[in-house]
């Protein structure tokens, strides 16, 4: 029974809920590419910036739209402090110890959501981007659509930022060698927190974003950050054209799967892509090694 | 029979063609020298002999049997070594062990590697820091232990990519004090070396590279006043001032 | 250096402060479970010791060779599902059901490594990771094996035979102590032999390592092989124990953590650092979650989580690296 209009519909919710999966993934792979630190818990960054706007929604009334500039302020603020705090002491340790770090910080704040606000889900009811566009037989959610030209608008801007202004190409240099960067007057340590609050705000703006449509509940950060750490190493670390592109990808994959096979595999058959991508091409499709 | 031969050995990057038809012939007890300027192509030579890179042309023989495509560590059991042009210790290993990482590929028996290791150390005067940690030596006594750890494979054929580099006069004449120790033991030596004062004196044969050619093959006395090497080393200003006289 | 001082290269003659320490633990590990005879403590042991194993044989594969493997729940499982279910379709005793659970972890891991160890470092972990989930999903989705409802272990007569006891631990504790004792000892072998040597060559540096005539690859896959035997045969321990295995029991990410962590939080790479780990990190979940009561489940988790960041920041070598500080 696949109808056009099926597919037609399932590849715009893929292409949706993929852009939003791409910035996700973009602010993982800034991070990466600028020290080769994965941000294990860049997940639950998300999960926190969901909270944040659904409490900003349910004690004040604000709606996730206005949230937007107060997660991206918020979750850059706990990027920098994650990096000031955590990871700047420990540059040059083993990177067993960097994953773990992240990883800890993860399971903390995690357990620490569940602890404060249970693990039950919770919603937006009535944000400001609700209700869905008909063309056709094909519905698209109108938060969706918000959501992912949101998205797509985040991207092109990171993309300035890094390849047009000063500040991008003092990321860009002290991502390639810091002693050479350091010797033209880049402060590396600012230029890593700046590296690690832009990637952290992009994800508190894709959490406020899917507030409008998305359940809210402590576990969400999980799946969302699984994926990302897939389409960045999909895409090719140190690449955020390629992150973006693979978080695309996976959106597509995701949501055939769910129509082709089985929802309960939808997943599945994205590690099973990321598996087989990186059999053939470890260093992922656009990764410069 | 020639112990090596590299013939016409070809390994391009991209658009970049590191290594040009590249041959030489190297015999057993035999010093050869490989000389040139930085980016000539001498450590992408190394690493297609040794087997970390596949060339796109061109044949490596050793002992009468190809072993173009075979991999860096069958290539060490057959009877090449090499050390590394930035050195490569295991720093978290101690010095003895270090030692013993080289030693299993010729016998599994831990106690008869661990008595090699011994008397590799007394070899190569690594005996008093035998507990200390790798990471720790200085960058002479780095140097010393690659050789000595790439010495428990008992090769027949030892390449050293800059064994002397970063090193003090003293140092130096250490290190040209073990290589001595070296030819005396039989093992054929490939030294790759920018430091001119030390690998004149002690090859017996010396190759210049320059942009992946072999611009000259002959005993150190000779190339020394080869003037496609000079020029090489010190560009055409140089050349055609000295022309001018 | 004078002759007299002993250089750590020296065969390990049994010095007799090693002998007292080792004979020491022996006795207070064999006589524990008749001076504490309540239960609970006993099953604090037993989790030590499991968690030991598991970590000391994660440690093979991460410690030694520094392939920091996050998906290793998938070994523990392979043994848990194996024996489980052979025990209910075929009444297959647990104890060959182990070896045919450890065997197939080991064939999983070599069918694993391919395309897993082509990566290394942080690429490797999220593989793994991504591994795991995948045998999660399927585990969930395979009503063959018991699906999400998991698998209840038939109730068979107590006896060493059928692997069960009902009426008390103790037997469980000794079979624990006695897995526990026989990885460590597979540990310290390895350890000594040129396994060992060539594990932690490839942690130092892998173009080196191929110098000295090191295959790699076939390296790596023996020593996961290894650790997944062990795991696995922890993981058949578990079904025999707890009588009830589930994906959210015996295969999640969660668990995988809880092994490393435990590996690092000892001190990776050494024979004694998973043992610590363990003596540390089981008590400590025990407490938060049996004193910490309804809120407990999270609030453990959380200390996890902060003592997995403080462990990183600072103490990056485990215990075992604060122990040789104060030697």
């Amino acid at each position: 029974m696949l109808t056009p209009e099926i597919i037609l519909q399932t590849l715009i919710s893929g292409l949706l809920m993929g852009c939003i999966y791409a910035l996700v993934a973009v602010g993982l792979c800034l991070i990466w590419g600028l020290m080769e630190i994965v941000n294990f818990a860049h997940g639950q960054f998300m999960m926190l910036a969901m909270f944040l706007a659904f409490w900003m929604y349910t004690l004040f009334g604000l709606d996730p739209l206005l949230s937007l500039p107060l997660g991206a302020i918020v979750l850059f603020i706990i990027g920098v402090a994650t990096y000031h705090f955590i990871i700047k002491g420990m540059l040059h340790t083993t990177f067993f110890a960097q994953i773990f770090a992240t990883f800890g910080l993860g399971v903390f704040l995690h357990s620490m959501a569940q602890f404060l606000w249970t693990a039950n889900y919770r919603s937006i009811q009535n944000p400001v981007l609700s209700g869905r566009l008909a063309v056709g037989n094909i519905f698209v959610g109108f938060p969706q659509m918000a959501a992912a030209a949101m998205c797509i608008l985040g991207f092109l801007f990171l993309y300035w930022l890094i390849n047009k202004t000063e500040i991008g190409l003092a990321l860009q240099a002290a991502s390639e060698d810091r002693e050479a960067a350091s010797l033209m007057g880049i402060n590396s340590n600012r230029i890593f927190a700046l590296g690690w609050g832009i990637g952290s705000a992009c994800v508190g703006v894709a959490g406020v974003l899917l507030t409008n449509f998305f359940y809210i509940f402590p576990e969400v950060g999980f799946t969302f950050a699984l994926i990302a750490y897939v389409a960045v190493a999909l895409g090719g670390f140190g690449s955020i054209v390629g992150s973006f592109l693979a978080g695309i990808i996976i959106g597509l994959v995701e949501a055939f799967s769910g129509l082709l096979i089985d929802p309960a595999f939808k997943y599945f058959s994205i590690y099973v892509l990321y598996m087989v991508v990186i059999f053939f091409r470890p260093q992922g499709l656009w990764g410069r090694y | 029979m020639a112990l090596l031969q590299v013939q016409d050995l070809t390994k391009q990057f991209g658009g970049l063609t590191a290594c040009n038809r590249v041959s030489v012939e190297i015999q057993a007890g035999e010093i050869v020298g490989l000389i040139g300027p930085n980016g000539a192509g001498k450590t992408t030579l190394f690493n297609c002999i040794a087997g970390y890179y596949s060339p796109e042309g061109g044949k490596v023989i050793f002992e009468g049997q190809d072993i173009t495509s075979l991999p860096p560590n069958r290539v060490c059991r057959l009877g090449i070594a090499r050390t590394f042009q930035v050195v490569r210790i295991f720093k978290d290993m101690t010095v003895w062990e270090n030692l013993m990482v080289g030693g299993f590929v010729r016998s599994l028996n831990t106690r008869k590697v661990r008595q090699e290791a011994l008397e590799t150390l007394d070899f190569t005067g690594l005996a008093t820091k035998r507990d200390m940690r790798g990471g720790a030596l200085t960058i002479a006594d780095k140097k010393r232990l690659e050789i000595a750890r790439s010495l428990m494979t008992k090769p027949r054929l030892l390449m050293l990519d800059e064994a002397m580099a970063g090193l003090t006069q003293t140092e130096t004449q250490e290190a040209l004090e073990l290589i001595h120790k070296l030819r005396r033991q039989k093992i054929t030596l490939f030294l790759v070396e920018h430091v001119m004062e030390v690998i004149m004196p002690i090859s017996d044969r010396v190759l210049v590279l320059e942009y992946g050619k072999k611009i000259a093959e002959d005993v150190p006395t000779k190339i020394i006043h080869n003037e496609e090497v000079i020029k090489a080393y010190l560009g055409d200003k140089y050349h055609a001032a000295r022309r001018a006289h | 250096m004078g002759k007299e001082e002993r250089s750590s290269m020296d065969p390990t003659k049994k010095n007799w402060r090693q002998v007292l320490f080792l004979s020491v633990v022996g006795i207070i590990l064999l006589v524990f479970p008749h001076i504490f005879t309540l239960p609970f403590p006993q099953h604090i042991m037993i989790m030590i010791f499991l968690y030991a194993t598991l970590a000391q044989a994660w440690n093979i594969v991460g410690g030694y060779a520094g392939q920091c493997s996050l998906g290793h729940a998938v070994y523990f499982g392979c043994g848990a599902y194996t024996s489980s279910l052979l025990l209910i379709h075929f009444g297959l005793s647990p104890w060959l059901g182990m070896l045919v659970g450890a065997g197939l972890a080991v064939g999983l891991s070599l069918i694993i490594g391919i395309p897993v160890f082509r990566l290394a470092g942080h690429y490797f972990a999220i593989a793994t990771i991504a591994i795991g989930e995948m045998c999660q999903i399927g585990m969930v989705n395979w009503k063959g094996g018991g699906g999400a409802n998991g698998l209840y272990l038939p109730i068979l007569d107590e006896g060493f035979y059928n692997f069960e006891f009902h009426t008390t631990k103790v037997p469980y504790y000794y079979i624990a102590l006695a897995i526990a004792a026989v990885t460590f000892y597979a540990t310290h072998l390895i350890e000594k032999s040129w396994i060992g040597f060539y594990l932690r060559a490839i942690k130092g540096d892998l173009d080196a390592s191929r110098s000295l005539g090191i295959n790699v690859a076939r390296y790596k896959s023996i020593g996961l092989a290894i650790s997944a035997f062990f795991t696995a045969v922890a993981g058949t321990f578990y079904a025999q124990y707890v009588l009830f295995i589930d994906p959210e029991s015996v295969l999640p990410l969660m668990l995988s953590v809880l092994i490393s962590l435990v590996a690092i939080l000892g001190g990776v790479a050494s024979v004694w650092g998973p043992f610590l780990g363990a003596l540390v990190l089981v008590p400590l979940s025990e407490f938060t979650r049996t004193y910490l009561g309804g809120g407990g489940k999270a609030i453990d988790l959380m200390i996890y989580g902060a003592l997995i960041v403080i462990i990183a920041r600072f103490q990056p070598e485990g215990l075992m690296g604060l122990l040789k500080k104060f030697r």
